[in-house]
């Protein structure tokens, strides 16, 4: 029998994991939506940012908001490399040649996390972890409720970016049309190591704040890898309100049928969803209209 | 040209003859071209007619548990539910291929909109009390062997699944150089041109789909056999689609055995190196076949069983 | 001479903008006919309605005497009416053979047949010698001529020729010139739609335009040329005959 109790603390949830899977999301919606290329490794730069954030507390004591500061420049720098080393050459191949680089690399940062940390399940025990804010009849644990608001922050200065910089305009003519954002005279080689710096280094705000809520092992970025996929395809490609929307969405689904039926079936519900918003709104759920 | 693939059939008949001698060497060659077998049908749909799904673990668990249930639940024999498993499996592509094509998914989108619908299976199996949940379902021994499918030995399961593997290379390479093949790859390359002139895309892209996902869904019902245990992890998991794209890859997309090829050096290689590294450096293996796979996407895209290939077009 | 293709009153918008209105005109059997027009005036679209590859809002299309908006391409290609494409569509992954062969599997079944005819074809417009080559090396030119090969191969009664000539040197297009009236000596008719009015006059027999989706005046081409109209919706766009 479902509560009202039960359900406020439900959407509660669901909407604190939203937000968080936001936070991953807009990195890959930024990539994907610039570079059309689809990430599949992106959940593993999250597994690295989660260690980096476990490993800087349990080394040098630093919390993981300020553990951000660190781990964030860290990413982006990877951001850079990824670009320079492999991406960069990926870009020609045809489609399926870079769904093979992604994904071997995905495969290949989890077994070398693997063999690096091994299997163990690894977790930043904060003090702050066990208190919460009670919101009507439901409570949110501060970590989460810091990571929330972290995405909210996150996604509304990415946005005022790619508004009001001459960087952000570029990137956003060079996701519009590749083709004629050459033709004005940008460097797509430019704009491409930004939008991967910028989208690998969201994760470095990420990964330390979901450390103390979640445990670290190789495979915890394959989990956020699919379900960012379903955020980032409804919300529409490159589209930070529809990845938000999506996230909320998602997350929100995935916690109400938990508290229905099982936590098997919840976990299915972000890929039905995704079934759905791929057939009835092919653009994104909230999609401008482009006239031809 | 598509020739007549001669000398991969001639090396995994070789390769049969020569694992009867030793079991381990049989389980070898019996994964070898059971994974191949799965590659080769999905680079039908995949290599030839550009349907890039990341779903095929669908269809492979479909075969797979059809067969599984059949047999613990009600005791018949795996010849009677295999026909039911390819039927299920191909009704389910044609469904999700009208849907995908009515819709206009191509590439990346379809891939994600199969991934999905592999995602939706294996959440629902893994719930089911009927199916084992995500425990999973051994299948008894006991009976006649020719109807049970449960050998001692391990020779039966080679003789086989080089069936299989023979004709799924023997009927691929008929409809390739024949009509089906040139409308199939003329899909892949331009859908617009090709309907221009005069291919009916739909109903080919759900032939290739189907036909794809049928092949798999007897190489589920056989592996449900040989390794007598089901469960979502091992035959409706991403990984197991991922890695029919892995050994495609490896192996060269645009060659009829070319995912043959990839699993025949993959398979033996990871085994090998369980032995010489042994299973304490886990992930080992997988790092190295990672590398590889990056490197030759990158560098040769067109796959190792194109290198011979290329040399003796220029 | 009758009418072998009719259109008649077709209509297409894309959201607000429409883009064709009430066009209509007929094409005689065994004609050259132009479209000709400013950019933007809707020839392109007026194709994909033909063709198959949109579908019109309003109107009909008469092939034969036979209604064929709405059909799918591939049925309108079968019926016998072929096109090509302005931005040329190749098969890149395989050879110029094999490119037209697919064409010709259209009138084919069985693969011995179609290469034949794929061959015969090829060697008819002069590129047998290209046959093995991969489509993706191919230079504009060559893909342009692969464009006629492919829709050829169909065995088409109507040829749709969507700006042949766009991008080639005068050399080039006064082969494609010749070509094309070779093409319809052997009986086929011909609709192509073309932005330069020299290329119009030297090879149309008759010739429509079209402004801002609107059907301006149709008859035969020197008649239209001569029309004022049409001259102020050309003013200063004429390009330098190639033939």
């Amino acid at each position: 029998m479902v509560t009202f109790d039960i359900f406020a603390q439900a959407v509660v949830s669901g909407l604190a994991n939203g937000a968080i899977y936001a936070l991953v999301a807009v990195g890959l919606t930024l990539v994907f939506g610039v570079m059309r290329i689809i990430n599949f490794a992106h959940g593993e730069f999250l597994m690295i940012a989660m260690y980096a954030g476990y490993f800087a507390w349990a080394l040098a004591g630093i919390d993981p908001v300020l553990a951000i500061f660190i781990v964030t420049p860290l990413l982006m720098l990877i951001g850079v490399l990824l670009y320079d080393g492999i991406i960069r050459r990926a870009l020609a191949a045809p489609e399926i040649n870079q769904m093979a680089v992604t994904l071997g690399l995905s495969l290949l940062l989890q077994n070398l996390a693997l063999m690096t940390f091994k299997g163990d399940n690894l977790l930043i025990p904060l003090a702050r972890a066990t208190e919460s804010i009670a919101i009507g009849p439901a409570l949110l644990q501060l970590p989460q409720a810091i990571a929330a608001l972290a995405s909210l922050l996150l996604i509304a200065a990415l946005w005022l970016v790619l508004r009001l910089t001459d960087f952000g305009i570029m990137m956003r003519a060079v996701a519009q049309s590749r083709d004629g954002a050459v033709l004005c005279g940008i460097g797509l080689g430019a704009v491409y190591r930004w939008a991967l710096c910028i989208g690998i280094g969201t994760l470095g705000i990420t990964g330390p704040l979901l450390a103390s809520t979640l445990y670290v092992n190789p495979h915890v970025g394959a989990l956020f890898t699919l379900k960012a996929f379903v955020i980032v395809i409804a919300g529409g490609l490159g589209n930070f309100g529809g990845a938000l929307l999506g996230a909320l969405l998602v997350g929100l689904a995935e916690s109400i049928a938990g508290a229905w039926f099982s936590a098997s079936i919840a976990a299915a519900v972000p890929f039905a969803l995704l079934i759905v918003a791929m057939l009835w709104r092919p653009e994104g759920l909230i999609a401008r209209r482009v006239a031809r | 040209m598509i020739r007549f693939p001669l000398i991969p059939v001639l090396l995994v008949v070789a390769g049969f003859a020569a694992a009867t001698q030793d079991r381990y060497l049989m389980d070898v060659f019996v994964l070898t071209c059971l994974y191949g077998t799965m590659a080769v049908a999905w680079n039908l749909a995949a290599g030839f007619t550009g349907l890039l799904s990341l779903g095929h673990s669908l269809f492979i668990g479909i075969g797979a548990y059809t067969v599984a249930y059949g047999v613990t639940a009600h005791g018949l024999s795996p010849w009677v539910m295999l026909p039911l498993a390819v039927l299920i499996a191909v009704v389910c592509a044609l469904a999700i291929g009208v849907l995908c094509f009515r819709y206009g998914l191509k590439g990346y989108y379809f891939g994600i909109a199969t991934l999905a619908f592999s995602e939706i299976a294996f959440f629902l199996v893994s719930a089911a009390v009927w199916l084992g949940r995500s425990d999973g379902m051994m299948l008894p021994a006991g009976g006649d062997p020719w109807i049970s499918l449960q050998f001692r030995a391990k020779w039966p399961y080679g003789l086989m699944i080089l069936v299989v593997l023979l004709a799924t290379l023997i009927a691929g390479w008929a409809l390739l150089r024949a009509k089906t093949g040139y409308y199939w790859r003329s899909i892949r390359d331009n859908e617009e041109a090709a309907e221009a002139l005069g291919v009916p895309i739909f109903g080919f892209k759900l032939f290739s789909f189907a036909l794809s996902a049928g092949i798999v869904a007897v190489c589920g019902a056989f592996y449900a056999c040989y390794v007598a245990f089901v469960d979502p992890r091992s035959v409706l998991g991403v990984e197991l689609s991922i890695q029919l794209l892995v050994f495609s890859i490896i192996g060269g997309m645009g060659l009829l055995w070319g995912p043959l090829l990839g699993a025949a050096i993959l398979i033996p290689a990871s085994e090998l190196l369980r032995i010489w590294i042994g299973a304490s450096f886990y992930g080992v293996n997988i790092v190295l076949y990672a590398s590889l796979l990056i490197g030759l996407a990158l560098f040769l895209p067109q796959g190792l069983g194109a290198l011979r290939w290329r040399r003796r077009v220029s | 001479m009758t009418a072998l293709l009719d259109v008649d009153g077709i209509g297409k918008s894309f959201g607000g903008l429409t883009a064709l209105r009430d066009v209509a005109f007929q094409v005689p059997q065994g004609a050259i006919m132009g479209i000709i027009g400013p950019n933007g005036a809707g020839k392109t679209t007026l194709f994909n309605c033909i063709s198959g590859l949109m579908k019109p809002d309003a109107g009909r299309v008469r092939f034969g005497g036979r209604e064929i908006q709405g059909l799918r391409p591939h049925r309108i290609c079968r019926l016998g009416l072929a096109r090509t494409f302005q931005i040329v569509r190749p098969f890149r992954g395989m050879s110029v053979l094999e490119n037209v062969k697919v064409a010709a599997f259209a009138r084919h079944d069985r693969g011995p047949a179609a290469e034949a005819h794929a061959r015969a074809v090829l060697a008819d417009l002069g590129m047998a010698h290209m046959a093995a080559t991969d489509a993706g090396i191919l230079g504009v030119a060559e893909l342009r001529r692969l464009e006629i090969a492919r829709a050829l191969a169909t065995d088409p009664q109507v040829l749709l020729l969507d700006e042949m000539l766009a991008g080639l040197t005068a050399t080039e297009a006064a082969a494609l010139c010749d070509q094309i009236r070779a093409l319809r000596d052997r009986g086929l008719t011909i609709l192509l739609v073309e932005h330069s009015v020299p290329v119009v006059s030297a090879l149309c027999d008759r010739a429509v335009v079209l402004n801002f989706g609107e059907v301006l005046t149709e008859g035969p081409t020197a008649a239209v040329l001569a029309d004022g109209r049409v001259q102020d919706a050309y003013l200063g766009s004429a390009a330098p005959c190639p033939t």
